[in-house]
């Protein structure tokens, strides 16, 4: 009977200290160590992650917004290519940035990762100035394909629903 | 973030196979780059404005 107290009073201090422990101490740690919490801890990590998602696609949507804005202002396609020829610089820093600009640049416009990879690795200023030029005029790519990733059935068939409306709208250059 | 993971990243997005945090890694990295071009046009634009004003003194 002793032990049974014993075994019970120490349960019930676990259960109950232990969460007020790691609820106090380590609040980080609260959710993947406190004690029966395991598949709540797992849903809230879920949902964090889910909401750091949307805050950072949203951040993504108004920075493209401005982006695009810019690019705008610099002209059109053979204006851009001749800034981008006069300030080979410039360019090359573009090209430079290749890995997290294709993976940015190849999904928003819904090119296809090879002609973009190919403007990049030929250093080529006029694929570089149509992809620039791409990037500017695909606002109804940007938030299908930012649904696209976002959604949680995320497939070909979804991402051809997303994209469809796209075709009809975004003007790619030839050149890309 | 290499040419090599970012295409994977990729790769793995477009086949819907990414899991919430490799969706979370690709936005990073893409606002990450959107902020990086950003500063590219920037530069470039202030070189066309500085052009435009040698081309009228």
């Amino acid at each position: 009977m002793f032990v049974l107290r014993c075994r019970l009073g120490v349960n019930l201090f676990n259960k109950k200290h232990m969460n007020k422990f790691f609820e106090k101490f380590l609040p980080h740690k609260k959710e993947s160590l406190a004690v029966g919490s395991a598949p709540e801890a797992e849903k809230s990590n879920e949902n964090n992650t889910e909401e750091e998602i949307n805050i950072e696609a949203q951040e993504f949507k108004e920075n493209i917004d401005k982006l695009q804005a810019e690019i705008k202002s610099l002209g059109n396609q053979e204006e851009i290519e001749a800034a981008l020829q006069e300030n080979p610089s410039i360019a090359s820093r573009i090209l430079e940035r290749v890995p997290g600009v294709a993976v940015a640049v190849t999904i928003i416009t819904g090119l296809g990762g090879g002609s973009l990879s190919n403007a990049f690795e030929t250093g080529d200023i006029k694929k570089l100035a149509g992809t620039l030029v791409a990037l500017a005029v695909s606002s109804v790519a940007i938030s299908g394909i930012i649904e696209f990733i976002k959604s949680k059935k995320a497939d070909k068939k979804t991402f051809r629903e997303y994209s469809s409306a796209d075709e009809n709208n975004v003007e790619h250059p030839e050149q890309v | 973030m290499t040419i090599e993971e970012a295409k994977k990243l990729g790769e793995k997005i477009s086949a819907g196979q990414a899991t919430p945090e490799e969706k979370l890694l690709f936005f990073k990295n893409a606002n990450q780059a959107v902020a990086d071009l950003r500063q590219d046009v920037a530069a470039l634009k202030a070189s066309q404005e500085l052009k435009n004003v040698r081309a009228e003194m």
